[in-house]
């Protein structure tokens, strides 16, 4: 009897990702919360205000919270029933400058939960929270200060 | 003619730090063999605002007495009330045995700066406090001290804009309370929970 070998081919996927192929069209990425630090006083010496992937708030330094809204930001990648297994890996950038006016502060420590590294399962979903630390400078000028960044998620 | 059913392989491989999941599907109905490889690289990306508010700190100035204006005071006790409930203009109404005379007066009035949101302000008020005449001794009482808060700007531009705060409140009339000026004091205070 002749035979038969079935050859498991394995796509060699280069984890070098410059390769940027288009959206498997199942799987999907939306954000539900901005990343908001709410209101604070600046104080004479420089501080900090984290907001950790939970949402929990807390501050150091020169800065004073006063209560407010504030949010970790949060976005959600689901995989539809109908899709293929797959790996997710998550990219964040270090850090973001957000201002007011010419007036800026830096965001880093800029930290995802789940994670970097995890599967997303057909007909599944997760959340995906992020945190930062805000940088706050003596004497910082009054205003509302704003700026953007970008979550990448990689799909194996 | 050899018939395969159609099967699925999975296989984990491990290379360097991240795991890769290789899965072909091979089915084959005749000679041929069809094949697919599934698991492309691709990416996702979504942009976010980060967004904070500095404000320079709770301050509260006034802009304008409470100022009741003139009245005239009967045989019968009343009382003369100013206020602004809309917070932008001030009237004033009387009872009793009191009679409403002159055009002038007016509700107190602050600029309140720093409040991260208006709605988070807390306005502390007397229970009461007294005007005693100038040249005199004679008294009036002044109770039911209320607050109105309204922002004097709308809009994303206007985090460094004040918020209006008016106070007005009811003053006692005597019977025959003499004439003259009454003077007196009181103290707001504003706090944000």
């Amino acid at each position: 009897m002749e035979e038969t070998r079935w050859r498991i081919a394995c796509c060699a996927v280069a984890l070098t990702i410059g390769l940027c192929a288009r959206l498997p069209a199942q799987v999907t990425l939306n954000k539900n919360r901005d990343l908001a630090f709410g209101s604070m006083i600046a104080g004479t010496s420089a501080g900090t205000v984290s907001i950790a992937t939970s949402g929990a708030v807390t501050s150091t330094g020169g800065v004073t919270l006063i209560p407010s809204t504030t949010s970790s930001a949060a976005f959600t990648l689901a995989n539809p029933a109908s899709g293929t297994n797959r790996f997710y890996f998550i990219s964040l950038p270090g850090s973001v400058t957000i201002s007011s006016g010419s007036s800026t502060m830096t965001v880093n420590g800029i930290a995802n939960d789940p994670p970097n590294i995890g599967a997303i399962n057909a007909g599944t979903s997760r959340v995906i929270n992020v945190g930062a630390t805000l940088n706050v400078g003596a004497n910082q000028a009054s205003g509302v200060y704003t700026g953007t960044f970008t979550l990448t998620v990689f799909l194996f | 003619m050899n018939e395969r059913p159609f099967f699925f392989a999975a296989r984990l491989r491990r290379i360097g730090p991240a795991v890769v999941v290789c899965a072909v599907l091979l089915g084959v109905a005749s000679a041929g063999a069809q094949q697919a490889q599934a698991g492309p690289a691709a990416a996702a990306r979504q942009e976010t605002a980060a967004n904070a508010r500095v404000v320079p700190g709770l301050a509260i100035q006034k802009t304008q007495d409470l100022d009741v204006g003139e009245v005239r005071a009967g045989a019968t006790a009343g009382s003369v009330r100013v206020g602004a409930p809309s917070g932008s203009s001030s009237d004033r109404s009387a009872s009793g045995g009191v009679a409403l005379t002159g055009s002038t007066f007016s509700a107190a009035q602050f600029q309140v700066r720093g409040a991260g949101e208006a709605s988070r302000v807390h306005v502390q008020l007397p229970a009461s406090t007294t005007l005693s005449r100038v040249g005199g001794s004679e008294t009036i009482l002044v109770q039911d001290f209320q607050a109105t808060i309204t922002p004097t700007c709308s809009g994303p531009q206007c985090a460094a804009a004040p918020l209006m705060l008016s106070v007005g409140a009811t003053l006692r009339i005597g019977a025959d309370q003499v004439s003259g000026s009454y003077t007196g004091t009181f103290t707001v205070t504003v706090n944000e929970f």
